[in-house]
């Protein structure tokens, strides 16, 4: 009895440590966002669901692209507020639509997002309707610092949103939490840490089992150290060969004369990143 | 008992001098000077029987552990033992004297008590999650000398060997093979193969002890014995005949395929599989074992009872390497494994950022993990209740001496109804977790993580067995001889 509650004791302890911890490094993630209000933003272009708003001091431009229509025109100006802050770093997309022509939603926010400005910094967060997916896509510099794991951070953080069908809270806090990341602070993931968590302790538990299953091996002396302990000797003489058979067994061929075929092709285009989720 | 010629004590053998010492006057004298007198009616009855092994007898004295009847025996007189090497037991063991048959061979100790503590600690240093009473100064004071009986054999190979050797080219669509018979003369020797001939000493044991080099083994004499213990021969010298002269056979095969330059060009499809014990002799390489020689070899012996379980420590006596039942301190284990997860915590932060999927994979991969490890941790335990591959146990239960409860064994390896309830569940966990992650696809990640609770409850109940299981594993059971009396078998 006492054996088995001073075990239950130690368990206790050991998790109230990691829980602390794991809060330690938790703490500092939660930050507020403030957007940049020195640069001058101009209108350039304007109609139905599609506004584009340039940045004149670093020329990046923001595009709100509304195909799908989840947004009212008010919830549109309102996310191009929020947008703001991210026109420091990049171009910065907010996409939405219901095409059903794409292999995959990486393949639209591809090709939507080069066809428009390639290679050139930027980020987009497209709502895709049609595969009923949050994409986070990023390109030129930026993939180093949205990368495809912020990119799923902050879809995870977002997507129960949009399958309550608030798009707009949706961007919103999507926009707010790129602009975090893409000025340094960092963002809510209490996912990332409950998880890893978890792993490392499972992790560790099994690797501490094969640790001391390799440490008690009870290891047997090899066919050269027995030889080194006995006394022994060899000696072989008078090797003949004699010829007793032959045999001949079909094996054809292979027919295929190899036709040499070309691999490769593809790859080319700069590298992107991006990440997302299910709503 | 060995005298001192000078005073009249008790002389031990010394290790560090290889002579015999008294510790009362400190004189020294070389072990071969003490002849144990000859018994001649012996002697007579073996001339009229020459297939008897050419044993003498020694005066012994025998010790019976009265809790699990393992007995040593010792040509020490007065001295009495307080615990038993085999079950651990505190507890003085009762004596008798005894005619024991005498070994031909032995090799004396070389090792030091203090060397054996030594090289002890030094594996011990590397078993985090030893219980911290396996290091202490009161269990390694128990290390005793013991000898070990031995069967050690000298494998002849002389004659014709026919190995079966192709050469195979293709010509247009054939594969034109050329068999051949590789022929030549063979004259080998391979003196001192050894196998433990106690059925007391696990042979996962006494095969990790190995090797011991032959070349120091010297013929008997009872003063090497003095000081020390002797455990007591009862597997039959024929039971690793076998496999002494499959160890010749695979070793000169290897060594006609590697070293004769005229076969190199020959493929050699000789079976690496030994030929039966029957046909050894008239093989592809002709083999013969000789009926083995008795011969005593030195281990520090060191039992550590737990409860009913007893973990056991050697040394060999002659080149220091330890060989040691290493159960782990369930307290230790989960503190440093909680060290260690905050290490694996930090770095993982550093780079990884699980998806609930990719979370719930992981998840249910670790957990799959356990249940394999506990699988084969029941296959092994089993083995070794049933005391599979054990060639001595296996002798024993041939032969009837080692029939113990059935009952207490198939406990120890049967699962218990807990342990299969947890496993099927978690099995069943997973099964969830793989249509979740194949099929369903749910978009919210609630069920994800559920599931990934669900697999780390069942990883940590199925954890708990494999960390019970490897305590099984690394200890044994209490022994329990039947030996009736030493002097059939001493
Ligand atoms: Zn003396
Ligand atoms: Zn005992």
């Amino acid at each position: 009895m006492t054996v088995h509650s001073k075990k239950k004791d130690l368990i206790k302890r050991i998790l109230v440590c990691m829980a602390i911890a794991a809060l330690i490094i938790l703490m500092p993630c939660a930050g507020p966002a403030y957007a940049s209000q020195s640069s001058s933003y101009v209108v350039e272009y304007e109609e139905d669901d599609y506004i584009l708003v340039r940045n004149e001091e670093t020329g990046y431009e923001i595009l709100v692209d509304d195909e799908a229509g989840l947004l009212t025109y008010d919830e549109q100006k309102q996310l191009i507020e929020v947008m703001k802050e991210c026109t420091d770093y990049g171009f910065i997309f907010f996409v939405s639509t219901d095409e059903d022509n794409f292999p995959s939603v990486d393949d639209f926010a591809q090709d939507y997002y080069r066809s428009r400005v390639p290679d050139e910094n930027g980020v987009m967060l497209l709502i895709d309707m049609n595969f009923r997916k949050i994409w986070i896509y990023s390109e030129g510099e930026l993939p180093y610092v949205v990368t495809g794991s912020k990119a799923n951070i902050i879809a995870d953080n977002i997507y129960t949103y949009a399958t309550d069908g608030d798009y707009y809270t949706t961007a919103r806090i999507g926009f707010e939490q790129i602009g975090s990341v893409l000025s340094g602070r960092r963002i809510a993931q209490p996912m990332k840490y409950i998880s890893n968590v978890c792993l490392a302790i499972l992790l560790s538990l099994i690797i501490n089992y094969f640790f001391a299953r390799l440490v008690s091996q009870k290891v047997k002396p090899s066919d050269a150290q027995i030889m080194n302990s006995i006394i022994s000797r060899f000696d072989f003489s008078d090797p003949t060969a004699r010829h007793t058979n032959t045999t001949k067994t079909y094996s054809p061929r292979s027919s295929s004369s190899g036709s040499g075929g070309s691999s490769g092709g593809g790859g080319g285009g700069g590298g992107h990143s991006s990440g997302g989720h299910s709503f | 008992m060995i005298v001192c010629p000078s005073c009249g004590a008790n002389l031990k053998f010394d290790p560090k001098s290889q002579k015999m010492l008294c510790d009362f006057c400190g004189s020294s004298f070389d072990p071969k000077e003490f002849d144990v007198k000859e018994d001649v009616e012996e002697q007579v009855v073996q001339e009229d029987n020459p297939e008897t092994p050419d044993f003498d007898t020694i005066d012994v004295t025998i010790y019976t552990c009265p809790q699990c009847g393992g007995e040593l025996m010792s040509v020490d007189e007065n001295t009495a033992a307080a615990f038993c090497s085999f079950c651990g037991a505190s507890t003085i063991l009762s004596t008798r004297l005894a005619k024991g048959k005498k070994p031909e061979y032995i090799i004396p100790f070389a090792k030091t008590k203090e060397d054996c503590k030594k090289a002890y600690l030094g594996v011990v240093k590397k078993a985090l999650f030893l219980p911290k009473e396996y290091r202490s100064d009161g269990c390694i004071d128990s290390f005793r000398g013991i000898y070990m009986p031995y069967w050690t054999y000298n494998v002849k190979q002389k004659g014709q060997t026919k190995l079966r050797g192709e050469t195979s080219h293709r010509r247009g669509d054939y594969i034109i093979t050329d068999i051949y018979t590789l022929a030549g003369k063979i004259d080998a020797e391979y003196d001192g193969l050894s196998f433990d001939a106690s059925a007391s000493f696990d042979d996962s044991m006494s095969e990790a002890l190995a090797p011991y080099d032959i070349k120091q083994m010297v013929p008997f004499e009872a003063s090497y014995m003095s000081g020390y213990y002797a455990d007591l021969a009862d597997v039959d010298a024929d039971t690793y005949k076998y496999q002494a002269e499959k160890y010749a056979f695979n070793a000169s095969l290897k060594r006609i395929k590697n070293e004769t330059r005229e076969f190199k060009k020959y493929t050699i499809t000789t079976s690496k599989e030994a030929p039966k014990a029957s046909k050894m002799a008239d093989s592809a390489v002709p083999t013969s074992a000789d009926n083995g020689h008795s011969a005593m070899f030195p281990v520090w012996f060191l039992s550590y009872r737990n409860g009913d379980r007893v973990a056991y420590a050697a040394v060999n006596g002659q080149t220091g390497k330890v060989v040691a039942d290493l159960p782990i301190d369930v307290k230790k284990y989960l503190l440093s494994s909680g060290i260690f997860a905050l290490v694996i915590f930090a770095i993982l932060n550093m780079f990884l950022v699980l998806t609930p999927i990719t979370a719930l994979v992981m998840s249910s991969i670790l957990t799959l993990i356990v249940f394999v490890i506990n699988y084969f941790q029941r296959v092994d335990i089993r083995m070794t209740v049933t005391g599979e591959g054990d060639k001595g146990k296996e002798f024993l239960k041939e032969n009837g001496k080692g029939k113990k409860k059935k009952a207490e064994k198939v406990e120890e390896a049967e699962t218990g109804v807990f342990e299969t309830v947890t496993t099927l569940l978690g099995l069943g966990s997973v099964a969830i977790a793989v249509l979740l992650v194949v099929f369903f696809q749910p978009v919210s990640d609630i069920p994800y993580y559920v599931m990934c609770i669900v697999e780390a409850v069942f990883f940590v109940l199925s954890f708990k067995h494999t960390l019970g299981n490897y305590n099984i594993m690394a200890t044994r059971r209490l022994p329990q001889f039947d030996r009736k009396g030493g002097d059939d078998r001493a």
